[in-house]
């Protein structure tokens, strides 16, 4: 009889493991069946379904879309995610997780955002500072209608927040303010909107920032939409800082994924009050421009969309291309506005704002049309060699003209060399380049002064040769 | 598809499972059939028509070398095997050391090719069996979908272990039957994932940041931090991968040989090779080493072809200087214990041997492994030198150093205390007392819960012998 029970416990407990492994295996699965599809995380959307045929195409592009939209859908993961969260800040006594970090005692922070969160990558860092810096020289020049709008991280405006675990994150905070206030200095009161200078300010007074969130509080981010509105008006609209506010407890992404489901009490805009709606009325401002934007103009969305009635909005995430070069032509403005953890990130060749994207290449076609416009741009010279070559002095814009001959897809890359001290006179970052097809292209490109009596080198890539190329005033 | 990849876990693996388990005869190895290309292609694409190339021209060659005919068909064979491995892993390395010497540059044609996963395994498994049916240790298979189960089986098809068909012919005919077997191979399943995902993925991390240090930046106390915690990371991740393919294995009623038997007790590199993948060097001693002569000829030549196969292995590893090297330095390490120790301290268990000799000779030559390149591996051996920079954990290395990182590091690191004949994976195995049984359960249950926790809310991290 004891045998018996034995052999029947001993059956028992091999079931229960195999059951426990067939549990594990389609938990997710039923979960999703039984419970339905989360909701999306707050200014998110799920990875959309592939289609059946993209599921059997050799690239696994749909495979791996078919395993993000099952992910993204299930509600057991999110629950996980804030589980584990909140298991292991009592265990550890702080967070820790890919993207954000805590820094004092009921803060968390942003971590900076470099190449695998990784400081010691100054090279990549140096590259995109550059990168940036010619982008703002280029728009200068050519007085293209672009702004830069900068939302400064959480641990910019509170440095006092980088304590505890942050701490060891600050000299990689240090490192990439420093190069991003450098490439942005020069335009600070004309292409680029820094926020950070007006958010120093206002923590005078209150809290800009929200404590478990990254994002900024609604005053103080309609302040930030103020003075953007400001740049493009050339008014002063700091009457957003007195707006009617109320406090409330909120909930959030960020709380829910890293946390607890804790509600912190945060000020909010009174939308309901009758001085607010008569404030955004007041400062409407009819303009026909492109805004595109991330998650901390979306804070003030309805604000955002009162106050400039007839723009046009892209988010980051939705539109990585860019918008369309048809709407970029049509836009009286373009504002691109940015958290400065993401910045630097958003620059590479294909992203929009690098050479290739599109508004990349609307700054480039920016460009040659004011060359057109302001330079007397001769005949190009045949150019010998492709050696560096030195532009002619002057105190006004330059303008560059360059004929090209491909006999199939090229690209021409024209590297200028750096101002001041730097690693060496050029870098990968100081590079425009354009994509050539087949046959004769003409490239005309406007330089600020600054350049002046300084060197260029002109290569390609592909089966093209360079056949002229003149620089003039 | 790896198999701590969600999509692995949550939506190929239940559904082969119930595929697998619901056939029988010969329809059950159609399934696995059908299961594993499915497999492959999820990940790989197209490339899945050369492991379906393989799959038929071994299968229909093996028929013509039957009880040791026709060597120059087996040669023939094993060079169709080879060439299609070289022209996929080996012909932009070598192409290279060819344009280094003739100023051309013909590795420019090779660059485009990628590397089908797990090509190195399944093509040494096809070579295998070639030759063993030349050999007469086993009859060709005249099941054309049972080979091809046996050449594409998912558990094993990426990373290994390389199973020999004659080990494992009988489990395909039949299989295995019994609770206890699936049980035993669901827990090795569970056993092996946890050592992959809670203890090699963090003990990676910290090994990332370290190896990644630029050179000149990294002191001595980080260098001996990335090397500990990178040995501790391909123990972890590479034998928990074998678990995980032999439990899969099982619970599909087909047993495969042990891969891994407690390498870091070993008290010399000799042994350590006997207990580190296995499958591997099993293979090339019986493929390579015994053909070329094995031991049986002069003494000088035994030392040519211990350094031979062991250029090969490392080779095998990776088409790159570092794999070579690497490969030597332990081909050196075995003649030279075969010189002086004439296999005297094989079998001795002694703690001295193992931490003041055995240890830090693997832990150097992981640098090698582990290193981008040669001129990589040579600058952070540098680091590890005494006279090399402080002791200080840059902000960078010590960032890495998470609870769970630690945790993992400790854990990790009783794998080279404990006693040779202890083992976690045999405790799990072996029959015990109810109360053992029972505690066993307990165990599996605490790990799915972390393991679901970790894999769902945590980033991915492919296996590092994927790339062999």
């Amino acid at each position: 009889m004891k045998q018996s029970t034995r052999i029947l416990s001993r059956r028992f407990a091999l079931l229960v493991r195999l059951g426990l492994l067939a549990l594990f295996l389609v938990l997710p699965l039923a979960s999703l069946a039984v419970m339905g599809q989360s909701a999306p995380y707050t200014q998110r959307s799920h990875t959309p379904w592939p289609s059946p045929l993209s599921l059997l195409s050799h690239e696994n592009a749909g495979r791996e879309a078919l395993a993000s939209a099952f992910l993204d859908r299930l509600v057991l993961r999110r629950e996980l995610i804030s589980w584990r969260n909140r298991l292991y800040a009592p265990v550890f006594s702080y967070v820790d997780t890919t993207m954000v970090v805590s820094g004092k005692p009921g803060i968390l922070v942003y971590k900076p955002s470099l190449e695998a969160w990784d400081c010691r990558h100054l090279n990549t860092l140096q590259h995109a500072a550059d990168r940036l810096e010619l982008i703002l020289e280029i728009a200068a020049a050519a007085e293209a209608p672009f702004h830069l709008a900068i939302a400064p991280n959480k641990a910019t405006i509170e440095p006092d927040a980088r304590a505890g675990r942050a701490r060891l994150y600050g000299s990689c905070y240090e490192a990439v303010r420093d190069r991003l206030e450098a490439a942005i200095a020069p335009y600070d009161r004309t292409l680029v909107i820094d926020h950070a200078p007006l958010l120093r300010d206002l923590r005078e007074t209150g809290p800009v920032f929200r404590r478990l969130d990254t994002h900024w509080t609604e005053p103080a981010g309609l302040a930030a939409i103020g003075q953007m509105l400001g740049r493009l008006t050339g008014h002063d609209h700091q009457v957003f800082s007195g707006a009617p506010v109320n406090q409330a407890g909120l909930g959030g992404d960020l709380a829910d994924m890293i946390l607890s489901p804790e509600r912190e009490t945060v000020p909010v805009l009174n939308q309901e009050d009758p001085a607010y709606t008569a404030l955004l009325e007041a400062n409407r401002f009819s303009g026909h421009g492109l805004v595109i934007h991330d998650s901390f103009y979306l804070t003030n969305w309805t604000a955002l969309r009162a106050l400039l009635p007839n723009a046009r909005w892209h988010q980051h995430w939705e539109a990585m291309a860019g918008p369309e070069r048809e709407e970029l032509s049509q836009a009286e403005f373009v504002v691109f506005q940015s958290v400065e953890r993401s910045l630097l990130t958003y620059l590479g060749n294909t992203h929009m704002l690098g050479w290739d994207g599109t508004l990349g290449q609307w700054l480039l076609d920016q460009s040659a049309s004011a060359a057109d416009r302001i330079c007397e741009l001769g005949a190009a010279s045949p150019l010998a060699h492709t050696g560096p070559v030195q532009l002619p002095g002057s105190n006004t814009p330059l303008c560059l003209r360059v004929e090209v001959e491909a006999d199939g897809p090229a690209r021409l890359r024209l590297e200028l060399e750096r101002s001041g001290a730097g690693a060496g006179p050029f870098g990968e970052g100081r590079s425009v380049s354009w994509q050539l097809d087949s046959g004769a292209s003409l490239i005309l490109l406007t330089l600020p002064a600054s350049m002046a009596g300084r060197t260029v080198r002109l290569n390609t890539e592909g089966p093209a040769s360079i056949t002229g190329f003149s620089a003039a005033r | 598809m790896s198999f701590s990849d969600p999509a692995f876990l949550f939506l190929f693996l239940p559904l082969a499972l119930i595929l697998i388990t619901l056939t029988t005869g010969r329809w059950r190895n159609g399934a696995i059939l059908a299961a594993s290309l499915g497999f492959y292609f999820w990940g790989s694409g197209l490339a899945v028509l050369i492991l379906v190339f393989s799959i038929l021209f071994n299968w229909g060659l093996a028929h013509r070398l039957a009880g040791g005919k026709a060597p120059r068909l087996l040669a023939f064979g094993a060079s169709v095997n080879l060439l299609l491995l070289g022209l996929f892993k080996y012909a932009f390395f070598f192409a290279g050391v060819l344009d280094g010497f003739t100023g051309a540059s013909s590795a420019n044609l090779f660059m485009a090719i990628a590397l089908p996963v797990g090509i190195s395994f399944f093509t040494f498994q096809a070579v295998s069996y070639l030759a063993d049916v030349h050999r007469g240790d086993t009859a060709p298979e005249r099941d054309i979908v049972l080979f091809g189960a046996y050449l594409s089986f998912f558990p094993q098809l990426v990373a290994g272990p390389i199973v020999r068909f004659r080990d494992v012919a009988s489990d395909y005919r039949s299989p295995v039957p019994g609770l206890s077997i699936r049980a035993g191979g669901a827990m090795r399943f569970v056993h092996g994932l946890a050592k992959k995902v809670l203890i090699a993925d963090p003990a990676g991390a910290v090994a990332d940041a370290c190896f990644a240090a630029p050179p000149g930046e990294l002191g001595m106390a980080a260098a001996w931090l990335g090397v500990l915690a990178y040995t501790i990371q391909i123990y972890f991740d590479f034998s928990g991968y074998s678990d995980m393919a032999i439990g899969l294995g099982r619970m599909c009623g087909i047993r495969f040989l042990e891969n891994f038997e407690r390498p870091y007790s070993s008290s010399t590199l000799t042994e350590f090779w006997r207990r580190w993948h296995i499958s591997l060097s099993s293979w090339f001693r019986d493929y390579l080493y015994i053909p070329l002569g094995g031991n049986r000829l002069s003494a000088l030549k035994t030392y040519r072809n211990l350094f031979i196969v062991f250029a090969v292995t490392g080779l095998w590893h990776g088409a790159a200087w570092q794999f070579v090297v690497w490969g030597l330095y332990h081909g050196a390490f075995l003649a030279g214990e075969r010189w002086l120790l004439k296999g005297k301290a094989l079998h001795q268990q002694t703690i001295w041997l193992r931490f003041f000799y055995l240890l830090p000779a693997v832990m150097v030559g992981w640098v090698f492994f582990r290193a981008d390149d040669l001129a990589s591996a040579m600058m952070y051996l540098g680091a590890m030198a005494p006279a090399a920079s402080g002791f200080g954990l840059d902000p960078e290395i010590a960032r890495t150093l998470t609870g769970p990182a630690i945790i993992a590091l400790v854990a990790g690191s009783v794998i080279f205390l404990l006693p040779r004949g202890q083992s976690a994976g045999a405790w799990l195995s072996r029959e015990g007392t109810m109360s053992v049984e029972w505690l066993k359960t307990a165990y599996a249950a605490a790990a799915l819960i972390l393991l679901m926790t970790n894999v769902l809310s945590g980033q991915f991290s492919p296996f590092l012998y994927f790339r062999f």
